[in-house]
Parts: structure tokens; C-alpha cells; sequence
């Protein structure tokens, strides 16, 4: 199983859709994923104890030390996108 | 979801707007009129986005989702508002896949409501060709015949 945490400023809006974006993208690529979702200023620390990352792009510089500590971090620009999540979930070798 | 826009009266429909700052504004009009927010709330969302930037925008150039935390100051019950603009309104003039036509705003004070409006939402703008419809919308019988063309079961 991996672990995916999703950012957005909130907490509660943008990450929350992201997040059953995720899950359903995961569901139907067959990768078993627990996906949490926080606000910024909590998963920004928090973020090393996961294997991804999903944020939106504006946020993104905000996770550099997560990066350089190997964490995978994707933007994603369409939260209501599967496809988009696929393609970052090929990318980042979680699903073939 | 539609038809719960139409009944609760939580829509609106605008020409254009000279800001985002007046759409955020109206988007939100509705549900300040019934009390389920008050002016603080509005203003939490729109400093967020000057903060954060236009992280609102959910489908690139058409869909907006203005909102801001889960039982924020200012939100005394949980909805969504729906408004349409006919000219788009513009976030970043340097960007316009932040601009947006169709703007869904978040109130939420009960988690599980919340999470039972966002899954309802996220379900319907994921239903495959509703949010180009949603675009040609142009009164409250519109959005009724929207929800009978893909809800009513």
C-alpha cells in the first residue's frame, strides 16, 4: 500500500475533490493507496512520512524539502481530472 | 443538485464583472442573503486567494470553487452556491486557464454534510458533458431541466 497526502490551502475544498479524484484514479488503476488530505500549512511538514503528493500547482514550491528528501510531489491543474492522476501515478512508477 | 440550487434559491446568473474580488462577491450573494454566511466569510475567501492565488479554479478556464476552511469564522450552515457569469472572469490576466465561467461556492460548517455536498459535486461535474450544458444555462428552469436531463433516474 502507499500512502498519498493532498494539499490545498484549506483543507477542506480543492483537496477534499482532490481527493476522490485519487482515489477513484487509483481504484481504477488497481493501486491500493491510503489517501489523506490536510491543509497546507499542517502537510507541508507532514509530508515526509508519505510517498506522494498531490497539490495544486500554486503550491508547489511549498513541498521542495519533501522533494529533496525523495518524496514524489505532482501538481495537479484539473482536480477533477482521473486522467491527469493516471498520468502522474505512470510517471512516478506507481502504476505500470 | 441542480434542483437543490433552484430550491434553497442558492444561484445566480451575471452578465460580467469588472473583478474577480464582485464575482467572488455574487458568487456568494445568495447564501449571505439567507444567512448561512456572513461578509466575514467572503472576505476570509477572497484573501485567500490573494494569498494563495486562483488555487480555486477546479476546471482550468470554466469552473471555480471559491471557498475557505472547513467551519470558518463567519459560516453558520452547509451549501453550495452556484452562479454562472457569461464573460469570463479573470484571475491572472497573464494565465486564462485561471479564468472562470461557473462558480461553485463552498459554505461548510458540518464535516459530514460537507463531505456528502463535495462527493455530490465532484460527482456531477464529472458527468460527462454537464459543465459544457451548465455554460449555456440562462435561468433557474435551465438548471431544472439539466437535473432531469442527467438525474432524474
Amino acid at each position: 500500500m502507499i500512502k498519498i497526502l493532498i494539499c490545498c490551502a484549506s483543507g477542506s475544498g480543492t483537496s477534499m475533490l482532490m481527493k476522490l479524484t485519487v482515489e477513484k484514479a487509483c481504484k481504477a488503476s488497481g493501486l491500493d493507496a491510503k489517501v489523506t488530505h490536510s491543509p497546507i500549512a499542517e502537510g507541508k511538514s507532514a509530508a515526509t512520512q508519505y510517498d506522494l503528493v498531490f497539490t495544486s500547482p500554486n503550491f508547489l514550491n511549498m513541498f521542495d524539502s519533501a522533494k529533496a528528501a525523495g518524496i514524489k510531489v505532482c501538481p495537479l491543474k484539473n482536480p477533477l481530472s482521473d486522467a491527469e492522476v493516471k498520468q502522474h501515478l505512470q510517471e512516478c512508477g506507481f502504476v505500470k | 443538485m441542480l434542483k437543490t440550487f433552484v430550491e434553497k434559491n442558492h444561484y445566480s446568473f451575471h452578465q460580467s464583472f469588472n473583478n474577480w474580488h464582485d464575482a467572488i462577491y455574487y458568487g456568494a450573494e445568495p447564501l449571505l442573503k439567507d444567512g448561512t454566511i456572513d461578509e466575514e466569510y467572503i472576505e476570509q475567501i477572497i484573501q485567500n486567494v490573494e494569498t494563495y492565488g486562483p488555487y480555486i479554479i477546479i476546471d482550468p478556464g470554466r469552473v471555480a470553487m471559491p471557498h475557505s476552511t472547513l467551519g470558518g469564522k463567519g459560516v453558520h450552515n452547509t451549501a453550495i452556491c452556484f452562479m454562472k457569469v457569461e464573460e469570463p472572469v479573470v484571475f491572472d490576466p497573464e494565465d486564462h486557464s485561471k479564468d472562470a465561467r461557473l462558480f461553485f461556492t463552498l459554505a461548510a460548517v458540518n464535516p459530514d454534510e460537507h463531505l456528502t455536498n463535495m462527493m455530490a459535486l465532484a460527482n456531477m461535474l464529472s458527468t460527462e458533458g454537464l459543465i459544457d450544458d451548465l455554460l449555456e444555462v440562462q435561468n433557474p428552469e435551465d438548471l431544472l431541466k439539466l437535473h432531469e436531463k442527467y438525474f432524474k433516474i
